[in-house]
């Protein structure tokens, strides 16, 4: 094997593991915002009606909620891309063209 | 910088414990007042009776709608004790570790990494970047509706203490009248100090509360904001974090 390439896979290896590391570090950032729910009550110890702002909000957790999701899943495959492309460069013993498409899809 | 968690929390405790504590009071030394002219309605003649009931009167209907502010608010004091944590929680628990993700995206774990050339180095560059961008999206997001929690929380304290002084004045007022209605020579003018002075700080607070609320429904803002928010797809393309890898 070239020594450049052998530079590059462990490059790769580093780089799938840092995304790994990072959807690890962001779950719980998701499992967090699903638990920052509020009740209708909890926007006034007055009288008001805050029902549409406490319904907007419900709407803003969940979202973030489904972003944070998204992040946890997109970092984890990003990984598992720069695995698979470090493979096909082991196994051609060279940085070959690569099918993007392939390698970019779960 | 948003203030520290105990900028909150506390005062707004410390507002519900005097209300818990000096609506207990304001409401005994009522009846304190009340027994006392009892005591004495005998010597105070028939219209002098009439003229101190009316008076009574007026003082408990302050008072009755006073406890209903406060009974209301007991009953929202924890909700919203927990919208205060949860403004913070988004700054600390969700703000904070996500900004420090940020960097990392874009930073190679390995200088060498570099070396890697080609279409899939240049794609995978770009892809990184986006990552990059929706993770800022988020910080900027987290701090949005922290600040708007924020916005929410101040009211509320505002309210608790302005509610907190005018059911400790109210106490006041009341402990004063029931000791100067002791002795009958002092009733009626005890009588009319009270009524007066109940009326007015209870038609002030009103309207102070009244103006907190309307502070507060401002500080909210346009429902749209919020919306706003999740509706702003930029960098986080159809409302979801954007896919490095498709599927």
């Amino acid at each position: 094997m070239p020594p450049e390439l052998n530079v590059v896979l462990s490059a790769l290896r580093d780089e799938a593991r840092k995304w790994q590391g990072l959807s690890d570090s962001m779950a719980p950032t998701k499992n967090t915002v699903t638990g920052l729910h509020l009740g209708a009550n909890a926007f006034f110890i007055g009288e008001a009606n805050v029902l549409v702002h406490s319904g907007a909000y419900d709407g803003f957790q969940a979202f973030m909620t489904t972003i944070l999701g998204g992040a946890v899943t997109e970092f984890e495959q990003l990984g598992t891309a720069l695995n698979k492309i470090a493979d096909i460069y082991d196994e051609a013993d060279e940085q070959v063209a690569i099918d993007l498409n392939s390698v970019y899809s779960a | 910088m948003p203030p520290p968690d105990n900028e909150y929390a506390p005062p707004f405790n410390l507002a519900f414990e005097q209300i818990d504590g000096n609506i207990d009071v304001a409401i005994e030394k009522f009846d304190e007042v009340v027994d006392n002219v009892r005591r004495w309605a005998w010597m105070l003649g028939v219209g002098g009776m009439w003229w101190i009931s009316r008076n009574l009167d007026d003082v408990r209907s302050g008072l009755d709608t006073i406890i209903g502010k406060v009974n209301y608010a007991l009953d929202h004091q924890f909700p919203v004790l927990s919208l205060i944590t949860v403004s913070f929680s988004w700054v600390n628990d969700v703000k904070t570790p996500v900004s420090e993700l940020s960097f990392r995206t874009t930073e190679p774990a390995n200088e060498n990494l570099y070396e890697w050339t080609g279409a899939a180095a240049t794609a995978y560059r770009a892809k990184a970047g986006t990552q990059k961008n929706a993770v800022d999206e988020t910080v900027v997001k987290s701090e949005f509706i922290s600040g708007w929690l924020f916005g929410i929380a101040k009211e509320n304290v505002a309210y608790a203490v302005e509610l907190a002084k005018i059911v400790t004045d109210l106490a006041g007022k009341l402990t004063q009248a029931a000791i100067d209605t002791a002795t009958v020579i002092d009733i009626p003018w005890a009588i009319d100090t009270l009524a007066k002075s109940a009326g007015s700080l209870v038609t002030a607070g009103l309207n102070n509360l009244l103006t907190i609320g309307e502070r507060l429904i401002d500080a909210m803002g346009d429902v749209r904001d919020l919306a706003t928010q999740v509706g702003d797809h930029s960098k986080l393309p159809g409302g979801l974090w954007p896919e490095a890898v498709r599927g």
